[in-house]
């Protein structure tokens, strides 16, 4: 088991290299110049060049991701003479247009992120399993129909449509949000009553779209694994049903949906684009959409394209310890 | 897959009469039975008739989706008449502001949608069946290099990397002089698609690939010394292009509602032309004033998706009754 | 909304183009004067905005921005008297004694500091401090996006490339000249200017000149918590959440005769959805608030068309003239009667009734310069004036313009007309702007010329068609004058040297005169005939059709049914936020 941890260890932390530079990579040979884009107004040359410096543009892109790669082991050092200043390690970058450094931008926009992942996960989870397994058990029952009609309009509404309906017609109609505390970041520990009422229009959202992919995945699953011959021997035997859900039916079925559950968590976590945008949560989703659409900010816009990456490459890791921990013919196989 | 399918239809008691039907048929047949399918096939004939007479249906209606219409907007530019100036000229309404045809913005708007839906499929199964089967089936040092490679790209957050990089993209593409403006968004968007959507197709053909390939069948082939090139398009191909239809009826709405949602986020084309996300985006500033702008090519919109997902469901039962149920 | 990156004055790149024959200015006040402000609780401010563009006073550069902080935050030497109409945009002694004393023909300058003004640790404000924030602005690699006017008035050499000699207070590169041109003796600061410049004291009313104190900046993160001198200071600000200002125990009323300060804390909450932000204010949800932007344009009839509204809201004149600047550089705009071509082929009207109509968004105008200058505006003939101009456009006459391009400017005429090629428009991409697209094109259509459209962020707009090589033919743009007088409008928008020129007018065989006598105008001290020159410029100015279709553009105001005191502020375009309170 060590030794495979140590392969699989090594070979993410070769991915999430390899992740890194090309992000980098692509991003550098695009004809966009942020430099420029830092002054308009009568942007000589020199002023131009003095900032491609100030922005850390000015020396070849292996240069940069070497100065990237030591800032996040050391720290930072920006500007010169009285303006200088430091990021301590892990620094992502210096974001110019936000006067922060960048780990502190990610460090507030992350439990955004987090919460609205966390929360739409458990929603999502617990609806679209719950509803799999009884559309599975009452198979073309009505309780299977609603199901499968429910899968059917949750797979076929865009996230921004069913997030715009929301926002429209239910939230701000009915007047259910407070409109000026409209996502702003609360915490918790603090005032979980805020914190819930910030995420709940959110998660329902989000959910929606995956409630709908796992409950068609719960039922197929459950339904396939139920005409496994081990189930019918169990059920040959007088087992009853519900010990026959519960101890063989769900562990062989579920097996495969917290491998899925897993990845699509880790998506998230990397910003929800579409829904952190309409409902004004200041997640990772947000900061990175508006780095490009503000300033083209390539520090902030570098570093949450890789940390999005990384979440998905190290959720990865961790679903195929996972596996290799329940099925040790895994450790062998890879 | 389709030796499978036959043989559990053969012992099925449904069946018994049939004696020699080809595995066609009976998909064919079971589709017929399904009668969510047969409608859900009909709409999407319905709506892919509509989007390619739009020329047509439009000249019939007597509107287009340029002129911009003098007389049916007010002094706030907003359409006149109820549900945003349905009436018999106008049968979905008129855009607030401008006053064009919303009928006819949505119908040739569902052309760029399909176009969009239609290449990116087609371009991903494409690739995904070439290199699905060449991994499959030769396996060996390029099947795990490319692997790595697909698991790589599912890594990168793909939503955010069209948004972010389009834009130069585009800049650059036009600079080649590939191709200019809409034209020249819709290239970019489509590779864009193509690049982070070809790996699910990919990954299903090989593993499919894989079974067939210790198949007696194949077996079979290559005992009687048969080149894999025979192998590979008289034996696998036909096996597996259920898979494929399936895979087509499946991505199809997923890339419609794809195309929506990049062109709400203003990635895609741009006006005079329309696509739903473009109307949408436009709509959402005006859902107080005429609803009926925001909601019926929402309704539209969702109709589109869902009769694609239902038809691509039935020809999945149909082709393979065991996934779904 | 965001991303004024650069310079002065410039419109907004999310409002709206189109178009707009100014009259007077109406001027905007629902202050009832009967009504006693009251001390006290939180004035909420709401925007759809991230965050302010800066608030760095070095930085600051949009009309609203330096009203806001101006009056919470930090004091000029001089500042606009707070007070609503005409009266607002005369000059008033703030941290100094009194409004300036020039000398040498108005090359020399010198203020006095008042007494007993100190920062919010209680340290005095002192002369060195006022020349070290002047100094911030030369530093050009760190304080980026401000005014340029000290940087370019103050006596100071510059070098080959055109750039001061001084580097700023970081580097301290040739300090010694900057102690030159800007000198302390005791209470007393002089400025020696390059040039005679009359009204240098209305150039002070822009924060770059405002007291830093050199120990507590931070370079670039003075952006985001300046050292505060007025009546408040920042409790929080963070990008994207709120700014919140709480009261400045420091400061003293005996040493501040310009500011009120009635709140007792003032919120800013940034990034509301559009939608929720109109709902706040439509549905009066909290009353203590008033609203940073316009309203949408439909939520906004509604707004106005609402009788119980009345005192929540004016609309009035901004001090914007919104424009499309033809780029007449050889292989563009070259060509006067394609230039005029399109102009007379739009729509105009459809153009208007898009954004708002008349009554909220503008008047189609005859003159880059807004008639709210008062001296320096007249009534131009051609263009709007032209018996050939209709306002919902004249195809017909526009066709017969094109026919004499065809021999006069064959090259001209063929990439106007020609399918493949087409004149390229840039426009920010926002969805009015979309929808003017449609509008413009139809019109240019009906006349036979083919037009397409460079749809660009809103945030890089300006940065992108001010770069000379990426501008396309015809950019949309917006500009307000800086103060009361055309020299901050003609030579800035149409001489090389000007910071906002998307003319690219310099290679014109008539450029060489026109700006000889922008020139001379620019340091005539006759007031009044510095008014009949930038007359006869703008007059030019039309009759090139070097922009086209201005627009004098209106603005809006509202405010929750419990905010009072609120008045237009006409100099900054915006509330007179020190005015401002929340009722009982």
């Amino acid at each position: 088991m060590l030794k495979y941890l140590a392969r699989r260890l090594s070979a993410t932390f070769l991915v999430i290299t390899l992740v890194s530079m090309s992000v980098f990579g692509i991003f550098a040979v695009l004809p966009m110049d942020p430099a420029a884009l830092t002054c308009g107004k009568a942007c000589s040359a020199p002023v131009i060049e003095a900032n491609r410096h100030r922005l850390g543009l000015d020396v070849p892109v292996q240069v940069q991701y070497g100065r990237f790669v030591k800032g996040l082991f050391v720290g930072r050092d920006f500007g010169e003479g009285a303006a200088a200043f430091h990021c301590p390690a892990p620094a992502f970058g210096y974001s110019f247009n936000r006067h922060e450094c960048v780990t502190t931008l990610i460090a507030e926009a992350f439990p955004v992120t987090l919460s609205l992942a966390i929360g739409a996960f458990v929603l999502w989870l617990s609806v679209g399993v719950s509803l799999g397994i009884l559309a599975a058990r009452r198979k073309n029952q009505w309780q299977d129909r609603a199901a499968t009609a429910f899968v059917l309009v949750g797979t076929s509404l865009p996230t921004f449509i069913s997030g715009i309906l929301i926002l429209l017609f239910v939230a701000l109609k009915f007047n259910l949000i407070n409109p000026i505390e409209m996502g702003r970041w609360v915490s918790p520990l603090e005032d979980p009553v805020a914190w819930f009422r910030t995420f709940i229009f959110p998660w329902i959202v989000l959910a929606l779209l995956y409630a709908a992919t796992y409950t068609r995945f719960t039922r197929s699953n459950v339904i396939e694994t139920s005409m496994e011959d081990y189930i019918r021997t169990a059920r040959a035997k007088g087992l009853n049903e519900r010990d026959i859900l519960r101890k063989h039916t769900l562990r062989a079925a579920l097996a495969p949906i917290i491998t899925l559950a897993g990845l699509d968590f880790a998506g998230l976590l990397g910003g929800a684009i579409i829904t952190e945008g309409i409902f004004n949560l200041p997640g990772l989703g947000r900061l990175s959409i508006r780095a490009v659409l503000r300033d083209y900010d390539l520090p902030t816009i570098l570093a949450t394209t890789i940390l999005a990456a990384v979440f998905v490459v190290v959720a990865n890791l961790l679903v195929d310890i996972l596996y290799a921990y329940i099925d040790p013919r895994v450790r062998v196989a890879s | 897959m389709a030796a499978v399918v036959l043989n559990d239809e053969l012992n099925s008691t449904e069946s018994q009469e049939i004696v020699q039907r080809t595995p066609k048929e009976i998909a064919w047949g079971r589709f017929k039975r399904n009668k969510v399918g047969i409608y859900a096939g009909g709409a999407t004939i319905f709506f892919l008739a509509c989007s390619i007479f739009a020329p047509l249906i439009t000249r019939a209606f007597g509107v287009d989706n340029h002129t911009v219409y003098e007389g049916v907007l007010n002094e706030f530019a907003m359409p006149i008449g109820p549900l945003g100036g349905i009436s018999w000229s106008h049968p979905l309404g008129l855009e607030p502001g401008v006053g064009r045809d919303v009928f006819a913005l949505l119908l040739y708007g569902s052309q760029l949608s399909f176009l969009v839906a239609f290449i990116s499929t087609f371009a991903s199964i494409t690739i995904g069946m070439l290199i699905g089967i060449a991994t499959g089936y030769f396996k060996g040092k390029i099947d795990s290099t490319i692997g790595r490679f697909a698991d790589f790209l599912l890594s990168f957050p793909g939503t955010f990397m069209i948004i972010a990089l389009s834009l130069p993209l585009v800049q650059r593409v036009e600079a080649i002089g590939l191709a200019h403006e809409n034209a020249a968004r819709i290239l970019v968007l489509v590779i864009f698609l193509v690049f982070f959507g070809w790996t699910g197709f990919y990954r299903l053909i090989r593993s499919q690939t894989m079974s067939l390939r210790e198949r007696d069948f194949v077996m079979a082939a290559q005992a009687m010394g048969a080149s894999s090139w025979r192998i590979i398009v008289k034996e696998l191909l036909p096996n597996l292009w259920p898979t494929a239809i399936v895979f087509i009826s499946l991505s199809l709405p997923g890339y419609i509602a794809a195309e929506a949602t990049f062109s709400f986020l203003g990635v895609g084309v741009q006006a005079p032309a329309s696509t739903f996300g473009l109307v949408l985006s436009d709509a959402v500033g005006y859902w107080r004033d005429d609803p009926a702008y925001l909601l019926i090519p929402c309704a539209i919109l969702i109709a589109i998706v869902l009769a694609l997902n239902l038809l691509g469901d039935a020809i999945r039962d149909a082709l393979d009754p065991k996934a779904g149920r | 909304m965001s991303g004024l990156k650069t310079s002065r004055r410039i419109l907004a790149s999310t409002a709206a183009i189109a178009l707009a024959v100014g009259v007077t200015v109406a001027s905007g006040s629902s202050a009832n004067a009967a009504e006693k402000p009251v001390t006290g609780g939180t004035l909420y401010f709401i925007t759809n905005a991230e965050q302010f563009d800066h608030i760095d006073p070095a930085r600051v550069y949009t009309g609203r921005d330096i009203a806001f902080l101006n009056s919470y935050l930090y004091r000029n030497l001089v500042s606009y008297k707070p007070v609503a109409g005409s009266a607002g945009s005369s000059l008033v002694a703030d941290l100094a004694t009194n409004t300036g004393v020039p000398s040498n023909a108005a090359k020399t300058w010198k203020f006095t500091l008042r007494a007993g003004v100190t920062w919010e640790d209680g340290s005095p404000v002192t002369c060195a401090d006022v020349k070290y924030g002047v100094s911030r602005p030369f530093a050009s690699d760190v304080i980026t996006d401000g005014p340029q006017y000290l940087v370019q008035a103050l006596d100071i050499p510059t070098e080959a490339d055109g750039s001061s000699v001084y580097k700023g207070p970081y580097k301290k590169t040739g300090q010694a000249a900057f102690d030159k041109a800007v000198t302390c003796s005791g209470n007393t600061i002089t400025f020696n200017l390059n040039r005679s410049f009359a009204d240098f004291n209305y150039a002070l009313t822009y924060p770059a000149g405002a007291p830093v104190k050199a120990s507590k900046d931070t370079g670039d993160k003075y952006d985001l918590r300046p050292f505060s001198n007025g009546p408040y200071k920042i409790a929080s600000y963070k990008i994207g959440d709120q700014l919140e200002l709480e009261r400045n125990a420091a400061w003293k009323k005996s040493s501040d005769t310009v500011r009120t300060p009635y709140p007792d804390n003032i919120v800013v909450r940034f990034g509301l959805a559009e939608d929720v932000r109109d709902q706040i204010m439509l549905e009066d949800q909290i009353p203590n608030t008033a609203s940073l932007d316009a309203l949408q344009p439909a939520n906004l009839r509604a707004f106005f068309a609402d009788p119980t509204k009345k005192d929540q809201r004016f609309n009035v004149y901004d001090p914007y003239v919104r424009y499309a600047a033809m780029n007449v550089k050889k292989g563009h705009m070259d060509c006067l009667d394609v230039r005029k071509a399109v102009f007379f082929a739009i729509n105009t009207q459809a153009l208007i009734d898009l954004s708002g109509g008349r009554e909220f968004y503008g008047d189609p105008g005859d003159n880059p310069v807004k008639p709210v200058l008062g001296l320096d505006y007249k009534k131009t003939t051609g263009n709007i004036h032209d018996p050939n101009w209709k306002i919902t456009g004249n195809p017909t006459y526009s066709a017969s313009l094109l026919e004499k391009a065809k021999t006069s400017c064959p090259d001209a005429y063929s990439r106007a007309t020609a399918a493949d090629k087409g004149i390229v428009w840039d426009i920010s991409n926002t969805a009015t702007n979309q929808k003017a697209a449609v509008l413009i094109g139809d019109a240019l259509k009906a006349a036979g010329i083919n037009i397409k459209f460079n749809f660009i962020p809103s945030g890089q707009y300006y940065s992108t068609v001010q770069n000379r090589d990426k501008q396309n033919d015809i950019s949309s743009a917006g500009w307000g004058a800086d103060w009361a007088n055309a020299s901050t409008v003609i030579p800035e928008l149409f001489t090389k040297e000007g910071g906002f020129n998307l003319s690219q007018n310099w290679d014109d065989p008539a450029y060489a005169a026109f700006k000889k006598k922008s020139d001379a105008t620019k340091v005539e001290t006759n007031r009044a005939k510095q008014a009949k020159g930038w007359q006869e410029l703008s007059q030019y100015v039309m009759d090139q059709y070097w922009i086209i279709r201005p627009v004098f553009s209106k603005g809006q105001e509202v405010w929750g049914s419990k905010v009072g005191g609120v008045y237009y502020w006409e100099p900054q375009g915006n509330f007179g936020f020190g005015g401002m309170y929340v009722k009982n």
